[in-house]
């Protein structure tokens, strides 16, 4: 009897035993995927930044307390982060044109972490068509366009120089991810501490890998433009279908500004699916994610993915709440870049100084002002008050928002 | 049976105390003070306790990663932590598993 039972306990023991030592073994096989696939870039300037921790080190010690200021970019490149360029059969499915040497960054995210847990993080939102100064005596234009003018700018110097097609492609985007960070800098008084970037088919890979991501919608949408055709009400996407979800704005109420919202509540969607229970402890899934997110996202060097991950992970839960920075006119004219979004730069500067001041409280002042309702024709500028967002609601990434 | 070395739980909880210091003070001392434990284990143990010798190694990184999340540790963190350990748990675990084959050889030739 007492040696059937010991003969039991042992048989557990070796069986647990052995599966947690092939479970650490697929997650040190991941783990080195993740980190040797990984696309890093050297874009923070150096001197920026505290002292980076050692990528790979294992640490139990609590990483010292910093706030965390993260960019985070969406760009709509023909090429995956490795630099291969896309299939036809991939970009004809992409809805993307052909590649025209145009590389915008159409999404632009700002979110901070405060080091203190108890405070709130949040994520300010810069819509493309900001009309601001661009880094690197570009002068005024689309906020956009920050990235391709510096990127096209050193390109053509390091052709000139005799420097090689490849090697000059490297350098000169290298050179255009740091003027968007000077000038995202610039325009919000942020010191960037990390760079994410992502291009349009990985994240439509990674929507897949988590198996979709779920949205709700007020109305129902018909959008030839970018193929988006959906009901009204809660649905999961994924794919293609996410794409067009998060890049559609013609037919909306609020046009670029409204696509701001749904790409805030997307992210927040996808980032509380990443971190359900379902896709971690889920070995294919965890390999299909990391493959996506490799082939997906551009780090800066200092980072890790799962530094990155761990980053992301706070935008799950109540402790995230999402902005849009406050804009003046939506249909600003322009001499040479067609109708832009006006903004004020002490007005943004001022707007993230309140967020950074007083986020740890979730009903602080000028979280709920009415947005100016974009006013066609209108001459007159309409300065929107500084502690006034852009937001109805602050998306909150507790629940799934219905967006427009 | 010889009554020489330490029965299987002060095996275990041995083991268990230098890999968890080693895990509190964190940094390269976590892989190498669950090195130092296991082979430590090996050594001091009874012939009786060489099943828990070999099984243990395991068990043991996965109990310290996980009550590392109950000081604050992110889930994600415990587990970068756990999947980083895998070559020095491998290590101790071939080990382990010599040091227990030449006592047990040891042991025979002594008997013969």
């Amino acid at each position: 009897m007492n040696k059937t039972l010991r003969w039991t306990a042992r048989t557990v023991v070796v069986t647990m035993s052995a599966a947690l030592f092939g479970a650490i073994a697929f997650g040190y096989y991941t783990y080195h995927r993740a980190v040797d696939n990984l696309v890093t870039d050297d874009v923070i300037v150096a001197g920026d930044q505290g002292v980076p921790m050692p990528p790979g080190s294992p640490t139990l010690a609590p990483r010292p307390a910093e706030d965390t200021t993260i960019l985070l970019v969406g760009v709509d490149s023909r090429t995956d982060a490795h630099g291969h360029p896309l299939s036809r059969e991939v970009l004809d499915e992409l809805r993307a044109g052909n590649a025209d040497g145009e590389q915008n960054t159409d999404t632009m995210m700002v979110v901070h972490i405060p080091a203190d847990p108890t405070k709130h993080a949040f994520a300010v939102s810069l819509p493309r068509d900001s009309y601001v100064d661009i880094a690197g005596g570009f002068g005024t234009h689309k906020l956009n366009s920050a990235y391709a003018r510096a990127k096209n700018a050193k390109l053509t110097e390091l052709l000139n120089n005799g420097v090689g097609q490849a090697d000059a492609e490297k350098q000169a985007t290298t050179a255009g991810r740091r003027n968007l960070i000077a000038t995202v800098t610039a325009l919000t008084g942020l010191r960037v501490d990390h760079y994410a970037e992502i291009n349009l088919y990985g994240f439509s890979e990674i929507t897949k890998a988590v198996g979709g991501v779920p949205v709700c919608l007020n109305e129902s949408v018909h959008d030839k433009y970018s193929g988006a055709y959906f009901p009204a009400g809660k649905q999961t996407l994924k794919g293609v279908d996410a794409l067009k979800f998060v890049r559609q704005r013609h037919g909306l109420p609020g046009g670029d500004l409204d696509r701001v919202r749904r790409q805030q509540a997307f992210l927040a969607g996808l980032a509380n699916r990443i971190f359900s229970a379902g896709t971690l402890t889920d070995p294919g899934k965890v390999t299909s994610l990391v493959d996506s997110l490799t082939n997906a996202v551009v780090l800066d060097k200092n980072w890790d993915l799962v530094s990155f991950a761990q980053q992301l992970q706070s935008l799950t839960g109540d402790r995230v709440r999402f902005f849009t920075i406050p804009t003046i006119r939506p249909d600003l004219p322009t001499p040479y870049d067609g109708s832009a979004v006006e903004v004020d730069p002490a007005q943004v500067r001022s707007f993230v100084q309140e967020l950074l001041a007083d986020h740890q409280s979730s009903t602080g002042s000028g979280r709920t002002g009415k947005p100016e309702p974009p006013k066609k024709g209108k001459s007159s500028v309409v300065v929107q008050r500084i502690n006034q967002t852009a937001d109805e609601h602050p998306i909150d990434a507790s629940e799934v928002p219905c967006v427009n | 049976m010889s009554t020489k070395g330490l029965p299987w739980w002060a095996v275990a909880a041995g083991a268990t105390a230098v890999a968890g210091v080693g895990g509190l003070v964190g940094g390269p001392y976590f892989p190498a003070a669950v090195v130092a434990g296991c082979v430590l284990a090996a050594i001091a143990a009874n012939r009786s306790a060489f099943f828990t010798v070999v099984a243990q190694p395991p068990l043991i990184v996965t109990a310290i990663a996980v009550a590392t999340l109950l000081f604050g540790q992110s889930f994600l963190g415990a587990v970068a932590q756990l999947s980083t350990v895998f070559p020095y748990l491998a290590a101790t675990m071939a080990a382990v598993g010599l040091i227990v084959l030449v006592r047990l050889r040891l042991g025979r030739n002594r008997r013969a």
